[in-house]
């Protein structure tokens, strides 16, 4: 292959690698209850300055974050996430990572859906 | 051009504002003679309308949809075009003066700006779009239809993706591949990881559109990216520059 051929090659790659942008992935809660839920989702964070994502959620909306996804990690959702705090009106409850990992699905975007299986007063 | 009516732009006033957004965007000025990039887009024109201080800008986009069926070819423009408008359009300060700018995308079919749109129907991997901005890789704007959990997310994620990868047009036409591909100095120029120094998304207020943020120190939600997330009025002001302007 002709040098100028080579070369055009590298940088079309270098150029298609360059301006892909990273991974994403999603986590998204849903709302299944019927109650307006204030839900606080805490994360590992390279500092102790990391605030946690609130999410006031009416009943049957969808709100969550996007992670970047390690190709090592594609089967699970963000490992950065630690727990949930949600609170109704009546009550409140923390549920860490592990309980929520078996309710998670993956459908595209990760999908938590807190019903009243996960959280009731 | 030389107005003297009330309201309309004097050759001064042109002046002023020329080296205001020359000095904003880092760029030299100097009378009658312009940087050979300055105003040199085929694919962008500005009028600027003194009296009411505000901008218009419409940027003309070659959406190339090979593999879509017409309704969708029409949707997928019109969130385009709707993404690029919502978070392209703002006020900017121009030499104390507030101007309202407002941008326009519209499908011109022989723009020097080809974007091809996709539709990425798997629930498995999130579609990555991508715009290297050089002449001959077209840029790629994908829709994740299968990947959201509706429509709606999926609407608001391309739209913002659309706007995103626009900037990268703009940004390597004014300040070049370093600029575009390092999204603003925040990311490497080749790997696209974010550098030690990117902070986390804030906490609240504006999310620069065009900068990538370090989400191991601090993430933002996905209302938060839909809502606040907004172009910089410096990178605004590179659009401006590059375009061609027409003052009224």
């Amino acid at each position: 292959m002709p040098l100028l051929s080579r070369l055009f090659l590298i940088f079309l790659l270098l150029t298609f690698a360059a301006c892909k942008e990273p991974d994403p992935s999603f986590v998204f809660l849903e709302n299944a209850t019927a109650d307006r839920l204030q839900v606080i989702a805490e994360f590992d964070g390279t500092n102790t300055a990391s605030k946690p994502l609130i999410f006031e959620l009416d009943p049957g909306q969808q709100d969550g974050w996007r992670f970047i996804s390690d190709k090592k990690e594609a089967k699970s959702f963000d490992s950065s996430f630690r727990s949930l705090l949600i609170r109704s009106e009546k009550c409140e409850r923390k549920i860490e990572r592990s309980t929520l990992a078996k309710q998670i699905r993956k459908d595209g975007a990760w999908i938590l859906r807190i019903d009243q299986a996960l959280f009731s007063c | 051009m030389n107005q003297t009516a009330e309201g309309s732009a004097t050759r001064s006033d042109e002046e002023k504002f020329h080296s205001f957004i020359h000095a904003a965007i880092d760029k030299p000025y100097q009378i009658g003679k312009p940087h050979k990039r300055e105003h040199s887009s085929r694919w962008a024109d500005t009028i600027v309308t003194s009296a009411t201080k505000s901008i218009a800008i419409t940027v003309h986009i070659n959406f190339k949809s090979p593999k879509l069926a017409e309704t969708e070819r029409l949707n997928l423009i019109s969130l385009a075009a709707q993404g690029i408008g919502k978070y392209w359009s703002r006020d900017i300060t121009v030499n104390g003066s507030l101007y309202k700018v407002s941008v326009t995308a519209q499908h011109k079919p022989d723009s020097p700006l080809p974007t091809i749109l996709k539709i990425e129907q798997g629930t498995e991997d999130y579609g990555r779009s991508f715009n290297a901005g050089v002449l001959g890789v077209d840029a790629r704007f994908i829709y994740n239809k299968g990947f959201f959990p509706n429509t709606k997310l999926a609407d608001d994620d391309f739209m913002l993706v659309c706007a995103h990868e626009f900037g990268h047009s703009v940004l390597k036409a004014a300040g070049g591949i370093s600029l575009s591909w390092g999204h603003k100095g925040t990311t490497g120029v080749i790997s696209q990881a974010v550098k030690k120094s990117t902070p986390g998304y804030p906490a609240s207020g504006p999310i620069d559109l065009m900068k990538y943020y370090d989400d191991k120190k601090q993430k933002a939600s996905f209302s938060q990216l839909v809502d606040d997330s907004i172009v910089s009025e410096k990178d605004l002001m590179r659009l401006i520059w590059l375009s061609k302007i027409q003052w009224k």
